[in-house]
Order: C-alpha cells, then sequence, then structure tokens
C-alpha cells in the first residue's frame, strides 16, 4: 500500500491504509484523533464533520485517497486552546446534553461563521441542517451561534 | 426496576496521600441484601487537597442527563464548597458508592438525602479543625465557599489549610443540612462540568476507548427469532486488516446473548467491510412469521377477549351500560427506536483472569453481571469503567453488548472493541413495545366520566427480557384516572414475538400517555367541555393518591392540576389561538415528575407543524435549573421527533428501517418555540430525564383535533391516515 500523506490540524501524517477508507476512520483509529464522531456512516448526521480547506464536509464518507492536499481540520484544531468565540458560546449557553455531537455542531457552525459573520435564524437553520442532534439542544445551538456571532 | 435499598449511612474520614481529607462512606445494607463485606466497603466521595482544590466523585454514569453536574452540586452546595475549586471525576463501579445507575430519572431524587449528608459530614469537619486551630467555639464559625470564617475577628482559614488536621478526627454522625434559603450552588444554573472537553473534541466517549493492540470487531446478527445455519470466513478473512473471525453463541435467554458472527480487524472500518464480505446463512423458519403487520393481527385478536386484570374499581360493565354517552377508541402505537448519536459499542480486555469493560453505559452492574456471565470470570474480577455516553434513552440499560465485547476479547485473546454500525444499532435494538390499546368510555348526563375499561395487547419487553411473568402489565396500574373513575378497569395482554423490545425514555409512559390523554380528550369533547376544565374536574380535589409501578409513591392531584393550570396559563389557554392554529392539552405524572404541556399546532399541505410547545413542570426543588430546562427542551423534542416520525417496521424479521435516512430525526429547521416553565414548591427534588416526554404526543394530537376535527390514534401522526 502507498502511503498517503494528510495535513490535519497543520500536522502532516503519513498513512498506509487503502484510499478508499473513509476519512472519519483515519482520523479516528489510524491518526488517533477521536474528537471527530462516528453517527451513521452514510452523511445523515453531521457527527463527523470536519473542514477541508476551510469547507465543512462528511469525512464518514470522504476516501482518504480523494483528499489530496487539502488542509484537514478537525475538532482538536478549531482553536489549539479551545479558544474559538464558538467553543466559548458552547459553554456559556451550556449547550451539549450528551455532547456527541457537538464536535460535528461546531465545526459547521465554524464554516457558517467564516462566511456569514452576522447570520439570521434562517441562516443557522440551513447551515446546521445536516447536524442532527438527538437530545435536542437545537435552541441552545442557536443561541450559542448569535452569541459567538456577536463577539461575545 | 428495584426498589431502591434502604441503607444506613456511616460517613469516615481519612488522610489522602498528599495530606488532604478523604471523605468516605460506608454504606450499610439492611441485612440478608448484600454481603457484610461488600455493602462495607469504603468509597472516597469527596477529596480535599491541601491545596484547596475539592475533589468530587460522579457516582451515576453520565448519558446526557447532567447527572455527572447535578450530583456533585448536591456534595458541594452542602459542604460550602467554591464552585469554582471543584473537580469533577468519573467513578467506576464499586459497591463502595451504593446503586450506579441511570434509567428511572433516579439519579437525583434517589441520591439527594446521600450526598447533602456527605458534603455536610465534610463541612463538620472543617469546621471542627477549624475551631480547634482557633480556638474558638464552633458555633462561632461560619463557611464560605470554601473558607471557614470567624465573623467576631475575620479570621479566615482556606478549607486547603484545615484538610489534613480535619482527616484525623472521625466523622460526627449527625451533621445540620442546610436550608434551601441558604442556597448558594444549587439552584443555580451551573453549565455540564464536561463541556470545556467536549467543546474541544478532549472527551472520551464508548468509541474513544483505546487499548494497546485492540482490535475492532462488527457483528453479523440474525432475523429476529433465525438460528445460524453456517457461515465461511474465507471472504472476511481476505479483506485486508481482518484478523479473526469468531462465531458468537447465543444464551438460551436471547435478550442476555444473541447469536451471531464477528469480524475482527485492525480499525473500524475493516470490520465493517469484513462483515460485508462475511458468507452467513440463517436459518429463518422461526423468523419469518414475525413482522408488525402480524403484530397488529395478533394485538386485535388479544384484545376480543378479556385479558390479564391489573385493576378493577366498582363494576365497569354497570358503568357503561348506565352511561348516558360511550365512546370506543383503539390507540396503536409503533415499535420504537433509541438511536442514540453513539451507537451501541463497549471495549473490553480480559486478561490474567481479569476483565475490565470499558464503554457507554446506564446499568454498569448490568454490564458486570453479563461480562462475568459471558467470560466465565467471576463478578469480583470484572473492572468496569464508565465512559461519558452519546445519549442512552433507556438503550443501555440493556448490558448484552457489554457481554458481547467481554467474549469476543476472552476468545481472541486481545482487547475489543465492538462496534455497532447505525444500521447495527437501528435494526437490532430493544424497542419500545408496539401495541394497540382499546378503550371504552362512559360519561353520565351531566359530562362526568362514570366509567373507563382500557385493554392493553402489546409486545411486553419483560416477556423479551425472559423475566418470569411475561403477563406482568405494561400498563401502570395507578396511572390517572385510575381512582378518579368509579368503575375502572384495565387489562393487559403480552403479544409473543422474538422482536426485541425495552424500555425506551419513560418506559411504557411514553405510549400510554399518548392513548390515555388522547381519549380522555375525547370524553371532554363528547361531554362538551373545555378540555382543560374537564382535566381539572376529573382531578377533583386536593389529595394524595397511592402510587406504585414506575413512579410514586403518591400521586398529588394538587400537582398534576398546578402543571395544567401553569402550562394553560403561559400558553394563554384562555385567549383563542391565532388563526389557523390548533391547541391541544395533556398532562402526565411519570417517575415521580408533573409536567403539563400546551401544544399549537398548524397543518400545511397535508403535514402536521407544531409552532409552540409550552411546559409546566412540577419535579418540586430544582437543583441545576440550567440543566433541567435543558432536559424539558430535549425531552420535548425528542417526543415530538417519536410522534411526527417515529416507527420501526419489521418485515420477515428483518427491520425495515435502515439509517437516519429512513428514520428521521427532528432537524433545527423544524423546531417549535418551546416553552420551559418549573412549579416553585416545598418539595424535595424528582428526575427530569423523562417526565416531559410523556404529555407531549397527545398534547399535539389533541391541538390537531381542536384545529381540524381529526382524531389521531396512531404514532406516527399521519393526517392521511387518521383513525
Amino acid at each position: 500500500m502507498p502511503a498517503i500523506t494528510l495535513t490535519v490540524n497543520g500536522r502532516r501524517h503519513s498513512i498506509e491504509v487503502p484510499t478508499e477508507m473513509p476519512l472519519l476512520w483515519a482520523l479516528r483509529d489510524i491518526i488517533n484523533l477521536t474528537g471527530t464522531k462516528f453517527g451513521c456512516g452514510i452523511g445523515a448526521c453531521g457527527a463527523c464533520t470536519v473542514h477541508l480547506d476551510g469547507q465543512p464536509v462528511r469525512s464518514c464518507g470522504l476516501p482518504v485517497g480523494q483528499v489530496g492536499t487539502r488542509r484537514i481540520t478537525t475538532i482538536e484544531g478549531l482553536a489549539p486552546d479551545g479558544g474559538h468565540a464558538l467553543q466559548r458560546a458552547w459553554v456559556a449557553e451550556d449547550v451539549p446534553q450528551c455532547g456527541y455531537c457537538q464536535a460535528g455542531q461546531l465545526m459547521s457552525a465554524a464554516a457558517l461563521l467564516a462566511k456569514t459573520p452576522r447570520p439570521t435564524d434562517a441562516d443557522i437553520d440551513t447551515a446546521m441542517a445536516g447536524n442532527l442532534c438527538r437530545c435536542g439542544t437545537y435552541p441552545r445551538i442557536r443561541r450559542a451561534i448569535h452569541r459567538a456571532a456577536r463577539g461575545e | 426496576m428495584s426498589a431502591p435499598i434502604e441503607r444506613r449511612t456511616f460517613i469516615v474520614a481519612g488522610l489522602t496521600a498528599a495530606g488532604g481529607l478523604l471523605l468516605t462512606v460506608r454504606l450499610k445494607a439492611d441485612a440478608g441484601l448484600r454481603s457484610q463485606d461488600a455493602a462495607e466497603a469504603l468509597g472516597a466521595f469527596v477529596r480535599i487537597d491541601t491545596n484547596g482544590v475539592v475533589t468530587v466523585m460522579a457516582k451515576n454514569p453520565e448519558i446526557g442527563t447532567g447527572v455527572k453536574t447535578s450530583l456533585p452540586m448536591i456534595i458541594a452546595e452542602e459542604l460550602d464548597a467554591d464552585w469554582g475549586k471543584v473537580l469533577v471525576e468519573q467513578a467506576p463501579l464499586d459497591t463502595r458508592y451504593g446503586d450506579q445507575f441511570t434509567g428511572g430519572s433516579t439519579g437525583v431524587w434517589q441520591n439527594w438525602d446521600l450526598l447533602r449528608r456527605v458534603g455536610a459530614t465534610a463541612r463538620a469537619m472543617l469546621l471542627s479543625a477549624a475551631a480547634v486551630r482557633l480556638r474558638v467555639e464552633p458555633s462561632s464559625l461560619r463557611t464560605e465557599a470554601g473558607f471557614v470564617i470567624h465573623p467576631p475577628t475575620g479570621r479566615r482559614l482556606g478549607y486547603g489549610e484545615l484538610a489534613a488536621d480535619a482527616a484525623k478526627a472521625p466523622a460526627p454522625t449527625d451533621v445540620p443540612l442546610k436550608r434551601s434559603s441558604e442556597y448558594r450552588i444549587v439552584g443555580k444554573p451551573i453549565g455540564g462540568v464536561d463541556n470545556p472537553a467536549i467543546v474541544r473534541g478532549a472527551v472520551a466517549y464508548g468509541l474513544d476507548v483505546r487499548f494497546p493492540g485492540m482490535l475492532f470487531a462488527a457483528i453479523a446478527r440474525p432475523p429476529f427469532g433465525a438460528a445460524l445455519r453456517r457461515y465461511d470466513a474465507a471472504a472476511a478473512l481476505a479483506v485486508p486488516g481482518v484478523k479473526q473471525v469468531i462465531r458468537v453463541p447465543g444464551a438460551a435467554n436471547r435478550s442476555l446473548m444473541q447469536e451471531g458472527v464477528a469480524v475482527l480487524a485492525e480499525n473500524t472500518w475493516a470490520a465493517f467491510r469484513g462483515r460485508e464480505a462475511l458468507v452467513v446463512e440463517w436459518d429463518e423458519t422461526a423468523s419469518a412469521g414475525e413482522s408488525t403487520p402480524a403484530i397488529r393481527e395478533k394485538a386485535l385478536q388479544l384484545l376480543a377477549r378479556p385479558g390479564t386484570l391489573i385493576r378493577s374499581d366498582g363494576d365497569v360493565a354497570a358503568g357503561l351500560s348506565g352511561a348516558a354517552k360511550v365512546l370506543e377508541a383503539d390507540y396503536e402505537v409503533p415499535f420504537l427506536a433509541h438511536v442514540p448519536m453513539e451507537p451501541v459499542n463497549c471495549t473490553a480486555w480480559v486478561r490474567n483472569g481479569a476483565c475490565t469493560v470499558h464503554g457507554p453505559m446506564q446499568n454498569p452492574d448490568g454490564v458486570r453481571s453479563i461480562a462475568a456471565e459471558a467470560t466465565g470470570i467471576p463478578p469480583e474480577r470484572v473492572t468496569v469503567l464508565m465512559a461519558r455516553s452519546g445519549g442512552g434513552f433507556g438503550r443501555r440499560l440493556q448490558s448484552e453488548y457489554g457481554g458481547e465485547a467481554a467474549f469476543l476479547s476472552k476468545v481472541a485473546a486481545a482487547p475489543v472493541q465492538m462496534v455497532r454500525s447505525r444500521e447495527d444499532d437501528l435494526r437490532h435494538d430493544l424497542y419500545r413495545p408496539a401495541g394497540i390499546h382499546r378503550f371504552r368510555g362512559g360519561l353520565d348526563a351531566g359530562g362526568r366520566v362514570v366509567a373507563w375499561s382500557h385493554r392493553l395487547a402489546n409486545t411486553s419487553r419483560y416477556a423479551y427480557a425472559g423475566r418470569n411473568n411475561p403477563e406482568r402489565s405494561e400498563l401502570y396500574k395507578d396511572d390517572p384516572p385510575a381512582a378518579l373513575v368509579p368503575n375502572f378497569r384495565l387489562e393487559y395482554a403480552n403479544i409473543p414475538t422474538a422482536i426485541p423490545t425495552g424500555a425506551w425514555r419513560a418506559t411504557l409512559h411514553s405510549a400510554n400517555a399518548f392513548a390515555v390523554q388522547g381519549f380522555l380528550d375525547e370524553l371532554a369533547h363528547a361531554a362538551g367541555k373545555d378540555p382543560l376544565a374537564f382535566r381539572l374536574d376529573l382531578l377533583g380535589g386536593d389529595r394524595d393518591l397511592p402510587y406504585s409501578d414506575h413512579g410514586g409513591p403518591v400521586l398529588s392531584t394538587a400537582r398534576l392540576k398546578g402543571v395544567l393550570r401553569l402550562a394553560a396559563a403561559r400558553a394563554g389557554w384562555d385567549r383563542p389561538p391565532p388563526s389557523g392554529v390548533g391547541r391541544g392539552i395533556a398532562a402526565h405524572f411519570t417517575f415521580s415528575g408533573y409536567v403539563g404541556v400546551v401544544a399549537e399546532v398548524s397543518v400545511a399541505n397535508g403535514a402536521i407543524r407544531v409552532r409552540r410547545l409550552v411546559a409546566a413542570v412540577d419535579c418540586g426543588l430544582v437543583v441545576n435549573p440550567s440543566g433541567a430546562e435543558g432536559q424539558v427542551q430535549g425531552a420535548m423534542l425528542d417526543a415530538t421527533q417519536a410522534a411526527l416520525y417515529g416507527e420501526i417496521n419489521v418485515e420477515r424479521g428483518r427491520v425495515v428501517e435502515g439509517n437516519l435516512g429512513q428514520y428521521r430525526l427532528l432537524r433545527m429547521s423544524e423546531i417549535p418555540e418551546l416553552g420551559v416553565h418549573f412549579v416553585a414548591g416545598p418539595h424535595p427534588p424528582t428526575g427530569l430525564g423523562e417526565p416531559a416526554v410523556s404529555p407531549v404526543a397527545p398534547a399535539i394530537a389533541n391541538a390537531v383535533f381542536a384545529l381540524t376535527g381529526r382524531r389521531l390514534r396512531r404514532l406516527p401522526f399521519r393526517l392521511g391516515a387518521v383513525g
């Protein structure tokens, strides 16, 4: 198997896996970054959301062979100290219940704010439509995104 | 669920390695319940280090209900700790902590007294040490946020400075507890203790557990009731990364270990691919007839004749024949899946005659028993560690998955993480039982309920678990309108099936309340009465009614009326709803919590839109208002998605729905406006993980009726198929 080089959170990793292996499993089981979560395996829940060159993608359906040179950002690399405005807002609004989907929620929200710094509720609903939360933390996710957008 | 064990509690003190105070608790079970040795073992709840840091152990598993925060808050309150200096650690399974269990909304109310005494004992010891140090009377001292203070002189000693001295004295046996007016932590909104780590992706859930050299396992599982005929491992073993294929023998009781074939690999993806490649043939003789239409047919057959009598007051036949008006209706509920965001999984490591199980769970003691059973290792050699769970909703009360991981680790001679894909999780769940409720209700000329007959046929979860009495009722005998109607009768019949069933959030309260509160609404309309006024009349004067089985020990009619009135007031029940909007109300008593809900709905293009849900909640004292509000919001949304979408269908022993495309959950854009209002009352706290689920579906159905005149008697709601 030829080695595949991935740039994850600014670090280069050379891994030997089949090119069809989804990025999710390369991150979790090979590179041992377990912050990105497995929820459905078909891109329907958003728990596995990471950024490729800043764009949100579902890592469970993306073969590692297709990543190429694009920079991967996972929840562990969203802000090195956990100090992204959204991370602070998530804590301030006490968003998580079980917390399992929240890494994906944060990655989708971060991509939204990067493009739309002051989103409306409708912007948020659209951007976050692919991220499911079984616990029902949606009202607080919305509040936390607005809080982060206000720069609090 | 077992009744809480009465215990005497002894609190003793010791030194930490660093010289701080180690507060431990001895639990002495009543004679005969547990061995003396196990019951009197020591458990460390609180550690105060000399630097002032207070470490509190979280005794129960955290599945998202907030007990990892709320239970330590109770200790910290009585200790008068500075919450900012409190560290919370997850305790392992250990008899020293007493019952460790997350289910039945029991976490807060079953631990309230114990944890208050733990905190108060530690505080009393620190006060004694300070009195000696300062040479003053203990009564002249007070405490505040991690300090003992001597007000006359203004001298202050930090808990860390006193910890070593405090540890040397024996723990007092009878300590005063605070009045609720003195609370500084309990009753304040406090964020989840794991939040800062969760938002960094730094919390280890079950799937994040890693042991060196660990293999990942995916199991091919049979249709419900089928048996393994043969399998061929060659193709699976040819998949790169696949290491072993292991047959999992079924236990005689399928609910404890289901037959299957496991593929073990170096990583999860290879295990899934290996399982796809695996050739397995099942003998489907026994499973071919298992289907949801067949369940429905069996239910209708069973309902045609009397079931097991659960409760009988007065004479229902006479009451119905003498009634001015009689209504009859069937209410139908489907199988419902749990769908925790973190699919079921568990990691185990068997070595040197011992076993460590680390995973997401609600019932760690069950995991230990089942791992011991599956490996032949004595329970005392099984260590159980609780990972934070990505949701539970009752799924992880059943612990068979822990046995699978332990068994595979033993056979593979390696640590094993058993992973269920979403399809596995959805298709091999223990579903909320499906069934049909049949009602006959009689009204007198004044519109009062004089007779109530309720017969349920469903697929009993007790029968599936193989417990002694398959006819144990899935109706709870004291649920209102029990004791409120003079002629009242409950009957139950089990539908035998191999389709697995278990406890879903709020257990059968979530389904029964839909049926009961819907039929009550029918009676209210038939009586020509306002649905709120009808319910208040039915509940009558303020009194405590005896209540047992999934709640109790009493049901206060005053508190149930209180949440009806508060929900109605906050929703503006007295004013007509906006044009095109229907409003419905329901209330239910679930695990000692009272919740009333008003729903507002509209209908567009044949689809129901839930616009607003207003809940009034009486759970006694609210320990953590932030967590409590979140639980109620989440429970209402959970109930809404179940009411609108939730349904598992079975054909030839196989579940039709495979993943989240077919089994829909609510999206952010679909959520209603949510109002959550707590009744301020003098009662001690009760749990909140479940109670707000029960009244939501009937409130929505009742609102749809108010708007459209169409009565929804089947979950999930479909306007095209109104019963």
